[in-house]
């Protein structure tokens, strides 16, 4: 009957489950789905992460290698580029091809997050000012899409960013050349790491957190709001229908509950480095 | 070309948010709407074309596919310029009334004529709005963006360059439904206290009515003027390109210099 109903009219079944307060996978309407942080997957890559929160997974490689700064950039300071791919084979929605739009603005969105939290000051990647800086490529790769992709790829690019060693490298003046010791690696100083909560709005009022892919399809707005320590770095609410400053406030609320607790989550993923899980 | 020194009718609003603004209405005669409207030093082209047909890729059987295009001041696209795209696209899909003209598009071009960056995506937004103002596609409301920076503990609406010294870096850019007073659209930059964005949101809401007064003004503009034939080109011969003007001179019978 219920399986009948999801085909038929998925809108009043899920507003069936509303009343109830009951997300359909069970979940309270403000519980997010169970995540899961591993740092250090491949051996490859200079820093790595794997997120996943309940269907949707996102692996994170970052890439360091060197280059000289362009002349119009500042001369003393490294780049980063984060690049989200939304490969054929995450969704049935996605086709091969040329990065899809939203690609491109989740990708765009992740970099503003990272330059606005001041998680990474990029001068820490400059190795010799005007010679060589650092570019860190921060690849992301979704393996699985059920919803909300942004918050987990920006949670596996923060947890990457705290597995990144860099390799010691000294500019030798004299022979105007550069000398990498791949063998002896330090870790990033890094501030206060951007975590973002996304919440979907139904019937205009009602707030779920963590929205899985089927809640996505449905619901008539969705929200995003992400957190570096105590300071909201992004709120970004693109289309869907109109709000009160009063959901607002409340999605302001419960992201900021949400954020600590990936907070809680990443800190404890660093410490031991190991995998570890949290609701 | 109106600007915000016409006084309104409706008389004593404080209007600083639109102080800086200029616009004009059917600028471009190929087009269904066009609009330029310059915020300070941000100046953008819209211009409208629409319900033509649509690309099968992208067709909907309910509703008309709205596509709107950026162009950047550099020429060169890029990522942010998607996002920028993504936001002129959503709120637009949520003020048209789409499901009058299923299977079409409606197009939307962005030109962006010079940019001080932080007032760039309130105007793309507002520039598109008038642009579908001018060529009269039905509209559920009037959407209006407006950019807020907060400076000490004071909210600053639509600053000039000149007048943000000492921010944190941190702005709103928020879009209203100026009938409900609703928020279509939000997106923030830089790191904002959540004080900050709640008193950023509230000026918004207070300076996006007055956005509206500038859309009122604007149509009562382009209606006050004399009905112009759209295929006679610019009114005054310093407005045409030169290739025009010498057509023009010799069918207005001046003296051919060749």
């Amino acid at each position: 009957m219920a399986a009948d109903m999801r085909a038929i009219q998925p809108e009043s079944l899920y507003k069936l489950h509303l009343e109830c307060e009951e997300r359909p996978d069970g979940r309270k309407l403000d519980a997010a789905r169970t995540t899961v942080v591993t740092r250090g997957g491949i051996t490859t890559a200079d820093g790595s992460a794997f997120c996943r929160s309940g269907h949707t997974s996102v692996l994170c490689g970052i890439k360091a290698e060197v280059c000289t700064p362009a002349t119009d950039a500042p001369p003393d300071r490294g780049w980063v580029v984060p690049n989200l791919e939304l490969p054929a084979l995450c969704h049935h929605r996605f086709r091969p091809g040329p990065p899809s739009e939203a690609a491109q603005t989740a990708s765009a969105q992740l970099l503003q997050l990272l330059d606005a939290s001041g998680a990474l000051d990029r001068t820490q990647l400059c190795i010799e000012a005007g010679q060589a800086v650092w570019v860190l490529y921060c690849d992301l790769i979704c393996l699985s899409h059920d919803g909300n992709v942004l918050d987990v790829a920006l949670l596996a690019l923060s947890a990457a960013l705290t597995d990144l060693r860099l390799p010691s490298a000294e500019w030798d003046a004299t022979e105007e050349r550069l000398r990498v010791k791949p063998a002896q690696r330090t870790p990033l100083k890094l501030g206060p790491l951007p975590l973002a909560a996304t919440l979907a709005v139904f019937d205009k009022e009602t707030l779920v957190l963590d929205p899985a892919g089927d809640e996505e399809m449905l619901c008539e707005a969705s929200v995003t709001v992400a957190w570096a320590g105590d300071s909201m770095v992004l709120l970004d609410k693109t289309g869907g229908c109109e709000l009160s400053l009063e959901a607002m406030d409340r999605c302001i609320a419960l992201s900021k509950k949400r954020s600590l607790e990936l907070k809680k989550l990443l800190d404890c993923c660093t410490q031991s480095g190991e995998v570890e899980k949290g609701e | 070309m109106i600007s915000a020194d016409m006084k309104s009718e409706e008389g004593d609003l404080d209007e600083d948010a639109i102080n800086n603004f200029t616009c004009e209405l059917g600028v471009l005669s190929q087009c269904d709407g066009s609009a330029t409207l310059c915020n300070g030093l941000t100046a953008v082209l819209a211009a409208t074309f629409g319900p033509v047909e649509v690309r099968q890729q992208r067709e909907l059987v309910d509703r008309s596919s709205i596509e709107v295009t950026f162009r950047g001041p550099h020429g060169v696209e890029g990522v942010e310029d998607r996002r920028v795209e993504q936001l002129v696209r959503s709120t637009l899909e949520q003020c048209v009334f789409a499901a009058l003209h299923p299977r079409t598009a409606v197009s939307v071009v962005l030109n962006v004529l010079e940019t001080d960056d932080l007032l760039l995506l309130s105007t793309c937004v507002n520039a598109a709005v008038l642009a579908l103002l001018d060529s009269s596609l039905s509209m559920k409301y009037l959407p209006a963006a407006v950019t807020c920076v907060p400076v000490g503990d004071r909210v600053l609406v639509n600053p000039l360059p000149s007048e943000r010294q000492g921010s944190s870096g941190g702005s709103v850019t928020a879009v209203y439904d100026t009938g409900s007073e609703r928020l279509v659209a939000c997106r923030t930059a830089g790191q904002l206290s959540a004080e900050q964005l709640t008193s950023c949101l509230r000026e918004a809401r207070r300076a996006a009515a007055m956005v509206r007064q500038l859309y009122r003004r604007a149509v009562a503009a382009k209606f006050s003027k004399e009905p112009r034939d759209p295929w006679a080109g610019p009114s005054r011969a310093e407005d045409m390109p030169p290739s025009w003007r010498r057509l023009g001179g010799q069918q207005a019978g001046e003296q051919s210099t060749s």
